[in-house]
């Protein structure tokens, strides 16, 4: 499947229909959301933001904007200082983060700060271990995660001395292993060559196929506009437009209010918008339209 | 001797003192005064190795293996020293941390005028200088630990454009930065070149604004210099940048997939050029066959 199936070109609806009941959780909400650590400034301003189940949603901003304090919250790593988060009906601030685990996983940045264990399956199995699983579920599970993450081959190596694109790898896997239907990552494809940045939102398209829901904060906005659906831009400490990316990647002046720059492509295709060619988000899709328009004006009479 | 390339290696192969393999496995590189440069390629590639031995930090800091020859303004790097060649080599570290070693922005700015002879008076004007350019100088008083990653990536290019290298080397010195502040540097870079002739190597995964900016892209894989050539000619390999892992530029990536169906003449090296192509598309089916 190429990112274009995924992500049309042309705008839809920010939130997916239908608010998850009846589905296994994955669902997220911030209601009225402020959040500063002790005195100092406000990280994080009156924020308001609800996930369905099975979303595929990218949260950009500038360094500073507040989008690590966000990801923090949702996963109950920070407690809001007003208004509350609530994890598939559970409010953080009363929740155990270890019980928190179990909905919400979050990958590191770097994974460095995630990875300490001397075998890339015991990485795996520390997670299913502390979800106190019955043994032979946790040996089906760490097989079934080796293979799903083509870790076979490296059940024994030393993580810390796996390349970049194998640890984040380990990473997803260790925290995917213990099923939780929110993953949260943060910025994952920071330092990582396009190789590897690829493969990463490929797998997290592939878990978004298969019902979890899925945040990314990036500042990587060439692989915003090709494969999530919905796009949240933070200034500082607050919300600043919640839509569909294709809208969001065409307001190019909020996106340098933000510091941010729409990628080549869009810049492209809203240059030459007058020509008719629709909005393209994607490498792909620009191909497939370019094809499309000469077909019609050679149609045409 | 005048005449010699401001950087040229000869046969370059080096490893690290533990590692096994080579990391760089037999460079040929020139680079004239005046050039502006792109070095692309993956994670590992040899980029950043490539980088410490125009400096002479490979090998003078990292011990290891080297064979071959670095030449920098005509003298081998083994019989110079790694403070003689900072003032012809700026190097700009991936990791910030490793450079800043001052107690303040200022101090950082001053350390090089300072040993290149400069009275104090002047060394300042020129640091102040230097930190206006880069949008710096609010940071003059603080402790540079205390910066954020963009902030400690700013005062690391500043403090090294303080020395007035000859070339200025950056290894991916963008990676903290917004969108907004890596044009801006990009800018900084094209103004260097324009109006003091300095030469530039920039390491980046910033494909659009290499080849913008650019005027010849290197594409490094597995230790190797796989192409080397103007920027409008190797974009024309997609097939070697795919088999080295690194994505072409969107609209290099776009002209590739369209050749047949738009009149590309050679790849576009922005997103006017690309825009221009598909006006002449319009304009030649409007006209009629």
């Amino acid at each position: 499947m190429t990112a274009e199936e995924r992500a049309p070109a042309g705008p839809e609806p920010a939130a997916p229909a239908g608010d998850g009941a009846g589905r296994a959780g994955g669902a997220l909400r911030a209601q009225a959301v402020s959040f500063r650590y002790g005195r100092g400034t406000w990280a994080l301003r009156d924020v308001d933001l609800a996930f369905a189940p099975g979303e595929l949603t990218a949260i950009v901003g500038n360094n500073g904007s507040g989008k690590s304090t966000l990801l923090k919250l949702l996963v109950g790593l920070l407690k809001p200082t007003e208004g509350r988060v609530i994890v598939d009906g559970v409010d953080t601030r009363a929740a155990r983060v270890s019980a928190l685990a179990r909905r919400v996983g979050f990958i590191f940045q770097n994974p460095n700060d995630q990875l300490f264990a001397n075998t890339v399956a015991e990485e795996i199995l520390f997670g299913l271990r502390n979800l106190g699983l019955a043994s032979d579920e946790i040996a089906a599970r760490l097989e079934a995660t080796l293979a799903e993450f083509q870790l076979e081959a490296l059940r024994d190596v030393f993580p810390r001395f796996l390349a970049r694109g194998d640890k984040q790898k380990v990473c997803i896997a260790s925290i995917v292993a213990m099923r939780p239907r929110i993953l949260l990552l943060d910025e994952p494809t920071t330092g990582q060559d396009h190789r590897d940045s690829r493969a990463i939102l490929e797998l997290a398209t592939r878990l978004n196929a298969a019902g979890i829901t899925i945040l990314l904060v990036t500042h990587d906005l060439i692989n915003v506009a090709a494969y999530t659906r919905r796009t949240i831009v933070l200034r500082d400490g607050r919300v600043v437009r919640d839509g569909p990316t294709a809208t969001v990647m065409s307001d190019v002046a909020l996106l340098a209010a933000c510091s941010l720059v729409p990628p080549q492509i869009v810049r492209l295709s809203l240059d030459v918008a007058e020509l008719g060619l629709p909005l393209a988000l994607s490498v792909d899709a620009m191909v497939e339209q370019t094809r499309a328009w000469l077909a019609e004006r050679e149609a045409a009479p | 001797m005048a005449s010699a390339p401001l950087v040229a290696l000869t046969g370059l192969r080096y490893r690290y003192p533990t590692s096994k393999d080579w990391v760089l496995r037999g460079i040929d590189l020139v680079v004239e005064r005046g050039e502006y440069v792109g070095l692309v390629g993956t994670t590992g590639a040899g980029k950043s190795t490539l980088c410490l031995a125009l400096n002479g930090l490979i090998p003078h800091y990292t011990g290891g293996v080297m064979e071959g020859e670095v030449r920098i303004d005509g003298q081998d790097t083994r019989r110079l020293a790694v403070a003689d060649l900072s003032a012809t080599v700026g190097l700009v570290f991936q990791d910030v941390d490793a450079q800043l070693t001052m107690s303040t922005v200022e101090e950082e700015c001053l350390l090089a005028p300072l040993s290149q002879g400069l009275g104090r008076r002047e060394a300042r004007a020129r640091a102040q200088a230097v930190l206006a350019e880069i949008d710096a100088l609010p940071l003059a008083g603080r402790a540079p630990q205390t910066l954020s990653g963009g902030q400690k990536q700013r005062v690391a290019i500043a403090a090294v454009l303080t020395a007035e290298p000859a070339m200025l080397v950056l290894d991916e010195a963008t990676s903290e930065l917004d969108a907004l502040s890596v044009q801006r540097l990009f800018a900084l870079c094209d103004r260097l070149n324009a109006e003091r002739g300095t030469t530039i190597l920039l390491v980046s995964h910033e494909m659009e604004l290499l080849a913008r900016h650019a005027r010849r892209l290197l594409l490094l894989s597995e230790g190797r210099l796989v192409l080397d050539g103007p920027s409008c000619v190797v974009l024309r390999e997609l097939d070697v940048f795919r088999r080295a892992g690194v994505r072409l530029p969107q609209v290099a990536e776009l002209a590739d997939r369209t050749a047949g169906l738009l009149p590309w003449r050679e790849p576009p090296l922005d997103e006017a050029e690309a825009a221009a192509v598909l006006r002449e598309a319009a304009r030649q089916r409007a006209a009629g066959p």
